[in-house]
Protein backbone atom coordinates (compact mmCIF):
# COMPACT_ATOMS: atom_id res chain seq x y z
CA UNK A 1 0.00 0.00 0.00
CA UNK A 2 1.82 3.62 -1.04
CA UNK A 3 1.18 5.88 1.52
CA UNK A 4 -1.90 6.96 3.79
CA UNK A 5 -2.19 10.32 2.34
CA UNK A 6 -1.41 9.70 -1.17
CA UNK A 7 -4.16 7.27 -0.92
CA UNK A 8 -6.75 9.79 0.57
CA UNK A 9 -5.72 12.31 -1.14
CA UNK A 10 -6.25 9.80 -4.50
CA UNK A 11 -10.03 8.70 -3.11
CA UNK A 12 -12.38 11.94 -3.67
CA UNK A 13 -12.65 12.82 -7.32
CA UNK A 14 -12.73 16.52 -7.12
CA UNK A 15 -14.42 17.17 -10.67
CA UNK A 16 -17.28 15.91 -8.75
CA UNK A 17 -17.74 18.24 -6.33
CA UNK A 18 -19.89 21.58 -6.65
CA UNK A 19 -17.49 25.02 -6.98
CA UNK A 20 -16.20 26.31 -4.07
CA UNK A 21 -18.72 29.56 -3.25
CA UNK A 22 -17.48 32.82 -4.16
CA UNK A 23 -16.21 34.96 -1.77
CA UNK A 24 -19.07 37.34 -2.60
CA UNK A 25 -21.68 34.55 -1.25
CA UNK A 26 -19.75 33.88 1.85
CA UNK A 27 -19.74 37.56 3.00
CA UNK A 28 -23.39 37.98 1.69
CA UNK A 29 -24.38 35.03 3.50
CA UNK A 30 -22.37 36.22 6.67
CA UNK A 31 -23.87 40.13 6.53
CA UNK A 32 -27.30 38.30 6.84
CA UNK A 33 -25.78 36.67 10.33
CA UNK A 34 -24.34 39.79 11.50
CA UNK A 35 -26.99 41.80 11.00
CA UNK A 36 -28.71 39.10 14.27
CA UNK A 37 -25.66 39.71 16.03
CA UNK A 38 -25.69 41.75 19.28
CA UNK A 39 -23.26 44.78 18.38
CA UNK A 40 -20.07 45.64 19.30
CA UNK A 41 -19.42 42.53 22.05
CA UNK A 42 -16.09 40.68 22.20
CA UNK A 43 -15.27 37.58 22.27
CA UNK A 44 -13.10 35.26 23.70
CA UNK A 45 -12.43 31.51 22.24
CA UNK A 46 -12.94 28.83 24.08
CA UNK A 47 -14.01 24.56 23.33
CA UNK A 48 -17.83 23.64 23.82
CA UNK A 49 -18.71 20.29 23.28
CA UNK A 50 -21.96 17.93 23.87
CA UNK A 51 -24.66 21.05 23.54
CA UNK A 52 -26.99 19.60 21.53
CA UNK A 53 -29.14 18.29 23.63
CA UNK A 54 -28.99 21.04 26.20
CA UNK A 55 -30.13 22.91 23.49
CA UNK A 56 -33.58 21.56 23.95
CA UNK A 57 -34.17 23.47 26.69
CA UNK A 58 -33.43 26.82 25.09
CA UNK A 59 -36.18 26.27 22.76
CA UNK A 60 -38.99 26.48 25.48
CA UNK A 61 -37.40 29.79 26.44
CA UNK A 62 -37.88 31.04 23.17
CA UNK A 63 -41.39 29.57 22.52
CA UNK A 64 -41.45 31.73 25.60
CA UNK A 65 -40.47 34.83 24.68
CA UNK A 66 -43.22 35.96 21.65
CA UNK A 67 -44.23 40.20 21.34
CA UNK A 68 -47.87 39.65 21.89
CA UNK A 69 -50.37 36.77 22.48
CA UNK A 70 -52.30 36.17 25.35
CA UNK A 71 -50.70 35.82 28.97
CA UNK A 72 -50.38 32.60 30.98
CA UNK A 73 -53.59 31.21 32.67
CA UNK A 74 -53.75 31.94 36.11
CA UNK A 75 -52.88 28.51 37.29
CA UNK A 76 -49.62 28.69 35.25
CA UNK A 77 -48.73 32.17 36.54
CA UNK A 78 -49.99 30.77 40.34
CA UNK A 79 -47.26 27.94 40.72
CA UNK A 80 -44.70 30.09 38.82
CA UNK A 81 -44.76 32.75 41.13
CA UNK A 82 -44.95 30.09 43.82
CA UNK A 83 -41.78 28.85 42.61
CA UNK A 84 -39.95 32.15 42.40
CA UNK A 85 -41.29 33.51 45.31
CA UNK A 86 -39.67 30.48 47.45
CA UNK A 87 -36.50 30.28 44.79
CA UNK A 88 -36.10 34.24 46.53
CA UNK A 89 -35.61 33.15 49.49
CA UNK A 90 -33.48 30.63 49.45
CA UNK A 91 -29.82 31.07 50.67
CA UNK A 92 -27.00 31.79 47.77
CA UNK A 93 -25.53 28.48 46.47
CA UNK A 94 -22.23 27.25 47.24
CA UNK A 95 -19.61 28.69 44.39
CA UNK A 96 -16.39 27.11 43.96
CA UNK A 97 -13.22 28.53 45.09
CA UNK A 98 -9.49 28.38 44.34
CA UNK A 99 -8.81 24.70 43.38
CA UNK A 100 -12.28 23.55 43.18
CA UNK A 101 -14.70 23.14 40.46
CA UNK A 102 -18.37 23.55 39.92
CA UNK A 103 -19.80 20.13 38.53
CA UNK A 104 -22.89 19.93 36.87
CA UNK A 105 -24.71 17.60 34.62
CA UNK A 106 -27.49 16.76 32.02
CA UNK A 107 -29.03 14.00 30.29
CA UNK A 108 -31.34 14.45 27.28
CA UNK A 109 -32.63 13.19 24.18
CA UNK A 110 -33.55 13.49 20.66
CA UNK A 111 -35.72 11.71 17.91
CA UNK A 112 -33.98 11.82 14.35
CA UNK A 113 -34.28 10.05 11.00
CA UNK A 114 -32.38 7.30 10.12
CA UNK A 115 -31.78 9.09 6.73
CA UNK A 116 -30.74 6.86 3.72
CA UNK A 117 -31.85 7.20 0.07
CA UNK A 118 -35.46 8.96 -1.10
CA UNK A 119 -37.79 6.66 -1.16
CA UNK A 120 -36.54 4.14 1.10
CA UNK A 121 -38.13 3.36 4.54
CA UNK A 122 -37.76 6.04 7.57
CA UNK A 123 -36.28 4.80 10.92
CA UNK A 124 -36.56 7.09 14.02
CA UNK A 125 -33.68 7.06 16.24
CA UNK A 126 -33.31 8.41 19.98
CA UNK A 127 -29.98 9.82 19.90
CA UNK A 128 -29.11 10.56 23.86
CA UNK A 129 -26.06 12.42 25.71
CA UNK A 130 -24.97 12.72 28.60
CA UNK A 131 -23.02 15.71 29.52
CA UNK A 132 -21.21 15.90 32.33
CA UNK A 133 -18.56 19.32 32.73
CA UNK A 134 -16.49 20.68 35.71
CA UNK A 135 -15.47 24.10 35.65
CA UNK A 136 -13.05 26.26 37.97
CA UNK A 137 -13.64 29.65 38.86
CA UNK A 138 -10.87 30.42 35.92
CA UNK A 139 -12.92 28.64 33.32
CA UNK A 140 -10.93 25.91 33.06
CA UNK A 141 -12.02 21.94 33.80
CA UNK A 142 -12.85 18.88 31.72
CA UNK A 143 -16.33 18.35 30.00
CA UNK A 144 -17.22 14.67 29.30
CA UNK A 145 -20.91 13.62 26.73
CA UNK A 146 -21.32 10.23 26.44
CA UNK A 147 -23.79 9.87 23.29
CA UNK A 148 -25.49 7.32 22.29
CA UNK A 149 -28.34 6.09 19.59
CA UNK A 150 -31.43 3.78 19.80
CA UNK A 151 -34.35 2.93 17.32
CA UNK A 152 -37.46 4.86 18.65
CA UNK A 153 -39.71 2.35 17.99
CA UNK A 154 -38.44 -1.65 19.27
CA UNK A 155 -40.75 -3.10 16.99
CA UNK A 156 -38.31 -1.55 14.19
CA UNK A 157 -35.73 -3.52 15.48
CA UNK A 158 -36.13 -7.31 13.02
CA UNK A 159 -36.87 -4.56 10.60
CA UNK A 160 -33.63 -2.59 10.80
CA UNK A 161 -31.78 -6.05 11.22
CA UNK A 162 -33.84 -7.37 7.94
CA UNK A 163 -32.48 -4.18 6.25
CA UNK A 164 -28.56 -5.62 6.69
CA UNK A 165 -28.19 -3.35 10.08
CA UNK A 166 -27.38 0.06 7.93
CA UNK A 167 -24.70 1.74 9.86
CA UNK A 168 -26.02 4.64 11.85
CA UNK A 169 -22.49 6.00 13.37
CA UNK A 170 -23.11 9.45 11.60
CA UNK A 171 -25.21 10.23 14.84
CA UNK A 172 -21.79 10.04 16.61
CA UNK A 173 -22.28 7.69 18.93
CA UNK A 174 -19.16 7.38 21.45
CA UNK A 175 -17.84 9.03 24.98
CA UNK A 176 -15.93 12.77 24.41
CA UNK A 177 -13.85 14.06 27.02
CA UNK A 178 -11.96 16.75 26.50
CA UNK A 179 -10.56 19.80 28.97
CA UNK A 180 -10.29 23.26 28.20
CA UNK A 181 -8.29 25.67 29.30
CA UNK A 182 -8.81 28.65 31.51
CA UNK A 183 -11.15 31.56 29.89
CA UNK A 184 -11.31 34.00 32.37
CA UNK A 185 -13.15 37.09 30.71
CA UNK A 186 -10.87 40.33 29.72
CA UNK A 187 -12.58 43.66 30.93
CA UNK A 188 -15.61 44.39 28.70
CA UNK A 189 -16.13 40.67 27.28
CA UNK A 190 -19.26 39.76 26.92
CA UNK A 191 -19.70 36.18 25.04
CA UNK A 192 -17.54 33.54 24.28
CA UNK A 193 -16.78 31.83 20.50
CA UNK A 194 -17.37 28.52 20.92
CA UNK A 195 -16.01 25.24 18.94
CA UNK A 196 -19.50 25.31 17.48
CA UNK A 197 -18.82 28.53 15.81
CA UNK A 198 -21.32 30.29 17.90
CA UNK A 199 -21.24 32.83 20.32
CA UNK A 200 -21.88 31.93 24.14
CA UNK A 201 -21.96 33.62 27.61
CA UNK A 202 -19.20 33.26 29.39
CA UNK A 203 -18.74 30.95 32.33
CA UNK A 204 -20.39 31.59 35.06
CA UNK A 205 -23.12 32.63 32.98
CA UNK A 206 -25.34 33.02 36.36
CA UNK A 207 -23.08 35.77 37.51
CA UNK A 208 -23.00 37.74 34.30
CA UNK A 209 -26.97 37.65 34.44
CA UNK A 210 -29.77 40.22 35.57
CA UNK A 211 -31.32 38.71 38.42
CA UNK A 212 -34.03 41.91 37.87
CA UNK A 213 -37.28 39.66 35.92
CA UNK A 214 -37.41 42.79 33.36
CA UNK A 215 -34.00 43.36 32.67
CA UNK A 216 -33.41 39.92 32.47
CA UNK A 217 -36.29 39.29 30.24
CA UNK A 218 -34.58 42.22 28.12
CA UNK A 219 -31.38 40.67 28.17
CA UNK A 220 -32.40 37.03 26.71
CA UNK A 221 -34.81 38.95 24.22
CA UNK A 222 -31.48 41.01 22.93
CA UNK A 223 -30.10 38.06 22.49
CA UNK A 224 -33.11 36.51 20.63
CA UNK A 225 -33.40 39.12 18.48
CA UNK A 226 -30.11 39.93 17.57
CA UNK A 227 -28.08 37.15 18.23
CA UNK A 228 -29.74 34.16 16.27
CA UNK A 229 -31.68 31.53 17.55
CA UNK A 230 -28.84 28.91 18.40
CA UNK A 231 -27.02 31.66 20.48
CA UNK A 232 -30.12 32.05 22.47
CA UNK A 233 -31.02 28.02 22.97
CA UNK A 234 -27.15 28.06 24.42
CA UNK A 235 -27.42 31.03 26.65
CA UNK A 236 -30.74 29.86 28.48
CA UNK A 237 -29.55 25.91 28.77
CA UNK A 238 -26.34 27.52 30.06
CA UNK A 239 -28.35 29.09 32.81
CA UNK A 240 -30.16 26.30 33.25
CA UNK A 241 -27.37 23.81 33.24
CA UNK A 242 -24.56 24.94 36.03
CA UNK A 243 -27.94 24.89 38.59
CA UNK A 244 -28.02 28.80 38.32
CA UNK A 245 -28.65 30.84 41.45
CA UNK A 246 -31.48 31.23 43.55
CA UNK A 247 -31.88 34.70 42.67
CA UNK A 248 -31.62 33.83 38.83
CA UNK A 249 -34.24 30.67 39.35
CA UNK A 250 -36.30 33.74 40.69
CA UNK A 251 -35.85 35.67 38.14
CA UNK A 252 -36.40 33.23 35.10
CA UNK A 253 -39.35 32.06 36.63
CA UNK A 254 -41.12 35.49 36.63
CA UNK A 255 -39.78 35.58 32.98
CA UNK A 256 -41.74 32.62 32.10
CA UNK A 257 -44.54 33.85 33.96
CA UNK A 258 -44.67 37.04 31.80
CA UNK A 259 -44.65 35.21 28.46
CA UNK A 260 -48.26 34.30 26.79
CA UNK A 261 -49.22 31.53 25.77
CA UNK A 262 -48.38 29.18 28.91
CA UNK A 263 -50.48 27.08 30.53
CA UNK A 264 -50.31 24.68 33.59
CA UNK A 265 -49.79 21.01 32.65
CA UNK A 266 -50.10 20.06 36.61
CA UNK A 267 -48.39 17.25 37.84
CA UNK A 268 -46.12 15.20 36.05
CA UNK A 269 -42.46 13.86 35.62
CA UNK A 270 -39.51 14.34 34.22
CA UNK A 271 -37.86 11.85 31.73
CA UNK A 272 -35.50 10.38 34.82
CA UNK A 273 -39.14 9.91 36.83
CA UNK A 274 -38.74 12.84 39.24
CA UNK A 275 -41.99 14.13 39.86
CA UNK A 276 -43.20 18.14 39.70
CA UNK A 277 -45.21 19.70 38.06
CA UNK A 278 -45.77 20.92 34.24
CA UNK A 279 -46.46 24.25 32.33
CA UNK A 280 -46.09 23.77 28.70
CA UNK A 281 -46.68 26.02 25.21
CA UNK A 282 -48.02 24.50 21.99
CA UNK A 283 -45.79 26.04 18.80
CA UNK A 284 -47.28 26.12 15.26
CA UNK A 285 -45.85 23.55 12.62
CA UNK A 286 -43.20 26.23 10.65
CA UNK A 287 -40.30 26.01 8.78
CA UNK A 288 -37.81 27.09 10.64
CA UNK A 289 -38.95 24.96 14.22
CA UNK A 290 -40.76 22.22 12.39
CA UNK A 291 -43.93 20.24 13.21
CA UNK A 292 -45.92 21.80 16.04
CA UNK A 293 -44.74 20.62 19.56
CA UNK A 294 -45.46 20.50 23.00
CA UNK A 295 -42.81 22.14 25.61
CA UNK A 296 -43.11 21.14 29.05
CA UNK A 297 -40.97 22.66 31.62
CA UNK A 298 -40.91 20.80 34.76
CA UNK A 299 -40.23 22.14 37.87
CA UNK A 300 -40.71 21.86 41.76
CA UNK A 301 -42.75 24.81 42.97
CA UNK A 302 -42.15 23.92 46.40
CA UNK A 303 -38.35 23.80 46.11
CA UNK A 304 -37.66 25.77 42.61
CA UNK A 305 -35.89 22.83 41.79
CA UNK A 306 -35.50 22.75 38.41
CA UNK A 307 -36.20 19.24 36.88
CA UNK A 308 -36.01 19.12 32.82
CA UNK A 309 -38.06 19.35 29.46
CA UNK A 310 -39.92 17.47 27.73
CA UNK A 311 -40.65 18.19 23.85
CA UNK A 312 -43.82 16.30 22.52
CA UNK A 313 -44.63 15.97 18.92
CA UNK A 314 -48.06 17.97 18.10
CA UNK A 315 -50.75 16.85 15.68
CA UNK A 316 -50.15 15.82 12.13
CA UNK A 317 -46.23 16.11 13.23
CA UNK A 318 -43.35 14.09 11.26
CA UNK A 319 -39.19 13.70 11.78
CA UNK A 320 -37.68 13.22 8.48
CA UNK A 321 -40.22 12.48 6.25
CA UNK A 322 -41.92 9.56 9.12
CA UNK A 323 -45.28 9.90 10.44
CA UNK A 324 -45.22 10.49 14.42
CA UNK A 325 -48.02 10.39 16.89
CA UNK A 326 -49.54 13.28 18.23
CA UNK A 327 -47.94 13.18 22.08
CA UNK A 328 -44.60 11.05 21.63
CA UNK A 329 -42.04 12.18 23.35
CA UNK A 330 -39.53 13.57 20.75
CA UNK A 331 -37.06 15.11 22.99
CA UNK A 332 -36.64 16.19 26.61
CA UNK A 333 -33.52 17.34 28.41
CA UNK A 334 -33.38 16.10 32.55
CA UNK A 335 -31.29 18.44 34.52
CA UNK A 336 -29.11 16.48 37.09
CA UNK A 337 -27.41 17.34 40.72
CA UNK A 338 -24.50 20.27 40.92
CA UNK A 339 -22.32 20.48 43.38
CA UNK A 340 -18.70 21.97 44.19
CA UNK A 341 -15.95 19.33 44.22
CA UNK A 342 -12.67 19.15 44.53
CA UNK A 343 -11.19 17.97 41.18
CA UNK A 344 -12.21 16.95 37.47
CA UNK A 345 -12.64 13.21 38.19
CA UNK A 346 -14.89 13.57 41.26
CA UNK A 347 -18.48 12.84 40.48
CA UNK A 348 -21.07 13.60 43.28
CA UNK A 349 -23.55 11.42 43.70
CA UNK B 1 -3.29 38.57 13.03
CA UNK B 2 -3.59 39.60 9.04
CA UNK B 3 -2.17 36.54 7.71
CA UNK B 4 -0.78 38.85 4.39
CA UNK B 5 0.82 41.77 6.52
CA UNK B 6 1.65 40.04 9.82
CA UNK B 7 -0.16 42.40 11.83
CA UNK B 8 -2.78 41.54 14.42
CA UNK B 9 -6.22 42.31 13.48
CA UNK B 10 -6.79 43.95 16.87
CA UNK B 11 -4.26 46.28 15.77
CA UNK B 12 -4.97 49.54 14.23
CA UNK B 13 -2.69 49.08 11.59
CA UNK B 14 -4.45 45.76 10.46
CA UNK B 15 -7.12 47.68 7.86
CA UNK B 16 -10.62 45.72 7.16
CA UNK B 17 -9.45 45.34 3.43
CA UNK B 18 -6.21 43.37 5.10
CA UNK B 19 -8.53 41.23 7.17
CA UNK B 20 -10.36 39.99 3.98
CA UNK B 21 -7.55 39.54 2.23
CA UNK B 22 -6.04 37.21 4.95
CA UNK B 23 -9.15 35.44 5.30
CA UNK B 24 -9.78 34.97 1.36
CA UNK B 25 -6.27 33.37 0.92
CA UNK B 26 -6.74 31.16 4.22
CA UNK B 27 -10.18 29.76 2.75
CA UNK B 28 -8.81 29.06 -0.82
CA UNK B 29 -6.35 27.40 0.63
CA UNK B 30 -8.66 25.21 2.91
CA UNK B 31 -11.78 25.02 1.30
CA UNK B 32 -11.28 21.85 -0.53
CA UNK B 33 -9.27 20.28 1.77
CA UNK B 34 -12.39 20.58 4.26
CA UNK B 35 -15.03 19.09 1.79
CA UNK B 36 -13.10 16.28 1.39
CA UNK B 37 -12.41 15.58 4.78
CA UNK B 38 -15.81 16.05 5.47
CA UNK B 39 -16.97 13.60 2.73
CA UNK B 40 -15.01 10.62 4.15
CA UNK B 41 -16.15 11.28 7.63
CA UNK B 42 -19.58 11.63 6.54
CA UNK B 43 -19.99 9.77 3.30
CA UNK B 44 -22.22 12.27 1.97
CA UNK B 45 -21.04 15.06 -0.21
CA UNK B 46 -23.93 17.53 0.02
CA UNK B 47 -24.24 17.53 3.85
CA UNK B 48 -20.01 17.52 3.63
CA UNK B 49 -20.28 20.54 1.58
CA UNK B 50 -23.61 22.64 3.29
CA UNK B 51 -21.29 21.97 6.21
CA UNK B 52 -18.10 23.03 5.13
CA UNK B 53 -19.79 26.02 3.36
CA UNK B 54 -21.77 26.78 7.25
CA UNK B 55 -18.14 26.61 8.85
CA UNK B 56 -16.33 29.03 6.88
CA UNK B 57 -19.27 31.43 7.00
CA UNK B 58 -18.71 31.41 10.79
CA UNK B 59 -14.88 31.70 10.58
CA UNK B 60 -15.64 35.13 8.11
CA UNK B 61 -17.98 35.88 10.68
CA UNK B 62 -15.37 35.91 13.55
CA UNK B 63 -12.37 35.93 11.69
CA UNK B 64 -10.80 39.14 13.75
CA UNK B 65 -10.99 36.13 16.76
CA UNK B 66 -10.78 33.50 14.33
CA UNK B 67 -7.60 34.02 12.92
CA UNK B 68 -5.75 34.56 16.08
CA UNK B 69 -6.82 31.23 17.04
CA UNK B 70 -3.54 28.49 17.16
CA UNK B 71 -5.32 26.62 14.42
CA UNK B 72 -7.73 28.32 12.69
CA UNK B 73 -8.10 25.37 10.46
CA UNK B 74 -8.83 23.00 13.20
CA UNK B 75 -11.55 25.29 14.46
CA UNK B 76 -13.24 25.23 11.21
CA UNK B 77 -12.97 21.54 11.33
CA UNK B 78 -15.07 20.98 14.51
CA UNK B 79 -17.21 23.85 13.66
CA UNK B 80 -18.10 21.73 10.13
CA UNK B 81 -18.09 18.63 11.94
CA UNK B 82 -20.57 20.14 14.56
CA UNK B 83 -22.54 21.44 11.96
CA UNK B 84 -22.75 18.13 9.71
CA UNK B 85 -23.77 16.44 13.63
CA UNK B 86 -26.76 18.54 13.96
CA UNK B 87 -27.65 18.89 9.93
CA UNK B 88 -28.36 15.33 10.71
CA UNK B 89 -30.10 15.71 13.77
CA UNK B 90 -32.51 18.61 12.19
CA UNK B 91 -35.73 17.57 10.85
CA UNK B 92 -36.19 20.99 9.76
CA UNK B 93 -33.39 19.65 7.14
CA UNK B 94 -34.74 16.57 6.40
CA UNK B 95 -34.88 17.46 2.47
CA UNK B 96 -31.10 17.54 3.15
CA UNK B 97 -31.55 14.15 5.27
CA UNK B 98 -33.72 12.55 2.75
CA UNK B 99 -31.31 13.38 -0.41
CA UNK B 100 -28.42 11.40 1.77
CA UNK B 101 -26.79 8.42 -0.17
CA UNK B 102 -29.22 8.87 -2.98
CA UNK B 103 -26.33 10.67 -4.38
CA UNK B 104 -23.32 8.73 -5.30
CA UNK B 105 -20.06 9.83 -3.61
CA UNK B 106 -17.22 11.64 -5.80
CA UNK B 107 -15.13 8.59 -5.52
CA UNK B 108 -12.47 7.84 -8.27
CA UNK B 109 -13.37 4.62 -9.86
CA UNK B 110 -10.05 3.05 -9.01
CA UNK B 111 -10.57 4.04 -5.56
CA UNK B 112 -13.69 2.36 -4.91
CA UNK B 113 -12.08 -0.48 -2.57
CA UNK B 114 -10.38 2.08 -0.34
CA UNK B 115 -13.41 4.40 0.38
CA UNK B 116 -15.33 1.13 1.34
CA UNK B 117 -12.51 0.42 3.76
CA UNK B 118 -12.47 3.67 5.16
CA UNK B 119 -16.34 3.80 5.45
CA UNK B 120 -16.49 0.93 7.49
CA UNK B 121 -13.78 1.90 10.00
CA UNK B 122 -15.63 3.50 12.70
CA UNK B 123 -16.65 6.93 13.19
CA UNK B 124 -13.78 7.99 15.29
CA UNK B 125 -10.86 6.63 13.44
CA UNK B 126 -12.55 7.20 10.17
CA UNK B 127 -12.61 11.11 11.92
CA UNK B 128 -9.27 10.73 13.10
CA UNK B 129 -7.91 9.04 9.93
CA UNK B 130 -9.18 11.45 7.67
CA UNK B 131 -8.19 14.79 9.79
CA UNK B 132 -5.10 13.80 10.08
CA UNK B 133 -3.69 12.22 6.79
CA UNK B 134 -6.30 14.00 4.24
CA UNK B 135 -6.04 17.45 5.89
CA UNK B 136 -2.88 17.02 7.88
CA UNK B 137 -3.72 18.27 11.17
CA UNK B 138 -1.60 17.27 13.60
CA UNK B 139 -2.21 14.73 16.19
CA UNK B 140 -2.86 17.92 18.53
CA UNK B 141 -5.10 19.85 15.97
CA UNK B 142 -6.63 16.11 15.58
CA UNK B 143 -7.51 16.26 19.37
CA UNK B 144 -8.68 19.64 19.65
CA UNK B 145 -10.98 19.10 16.47
CA UNK B 146 -12.96 15.90 18.06
CA UNK B 147 -12.68 16.80 21.76
CA UNK B 148 -10.66 13.80 22.72
CA UNK B 149 -7.29 13.90 24.71
CA UNK B 150 -4.30 13.46 22.36
CA UNK B 151 -3.25 10.23 23.48
CA UNK B 152 -6.55 9.55 22.00
CA UNK B 153 -5.69 10.34 18.97
CA UNK B 154 -2.59 8.58 18.52
CA UNK B 155 -4.06 5.27 19.82
CA UNK B 156 -7.17 5.78 17.28
CA UNK B 157 -4.76 6.28 14.74
CA UNK B 158 -3.14 3.28 15.36
CA UNK B 159 -6.16 1.00 14.99
CA UNK B 160 -7.35 2.53 12.25
CA UNK B 161 -4.32 2.05 10.25
CA UNK B 162 -4.48 -1.54 11.33
CA UNK B 163 -7.79 -1.90 10.46
CA UNK B 164 -7.40 -0.35 6.86
CA UNK B 165 -4.11 -3.01 6.52
CA UNK B 166 -6.22 -5.85 7.04
CA UNK B 167 -8.92 -4.81 4.69
CA UNK B 168 -6.72 -3.40 1.81
CA UNK B 169 -4.26 -6.25 2.76
CA UNK B 170 -0.50 -6.88 3.41
CA UNK B 171 2.24 -6.41 2.71
CA UNK B 172 0.92 -2.74 2.31
CA UNK B 173 0.56 -2.82 6.65
CA UNK B 174 3.59 -2.53 7.61
CA UNK B 175 4.83 0.74 5.80
CA UNK B 176 0.55 2.09 6.50
CA UNK B 177 1.47 1.18 10.05
CA UNK B 178 4.59 2.80 10.26
CA UNK B 179 3.25 5.57 9.18
CA UNK B 180 2.76 9.03 11.32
Amino acid sequence: MDDLTDILEHLIDDSRLAARPTMEQLKEHADRRSQRRLPGRSVIVVPLVGIAAAALVVVLVLQFLPATGQHPTSAAAAVLNEAASVAANLPASQVPGPGQYLYYRTSGGEVVPSGGAAGTRQYLFVTTETTETWVAPNGSGRQRVDAAAHLLYPSDQSAWEAAGSPNYDYLLPGIYDNTFPIRSLPVGATAILGADGEYHLPYPAGSHLPTDPTALKQYLNRYDNNSGPTTAFLTASTIFEEGASPALRSALFQVIEQIPGVTLVGPTKDEAGRSGLGVALDSKSSFYMGSAKRYIFVFNPKTSEVLGIKILMGPAGSIGGAPVPEGTLIGFTNFGPTAVVSSTSVVPH
Amino acid sequence: MCAETGVTSMDADCTPEDTEDSFAAWYRAEYHSLVRTLIVVIGDADVATDSASEAFVRALQRWDRVSQMASPTAWTYTVALNVARRTFRRARLEAVVLRRRSVPPPVRDDSLEVWDAVQHLPLRQRTAVALHYLSDLSQRDVAAAMGVAEGTVAATLHDARRNLAATLGQPSGKEVMEHG
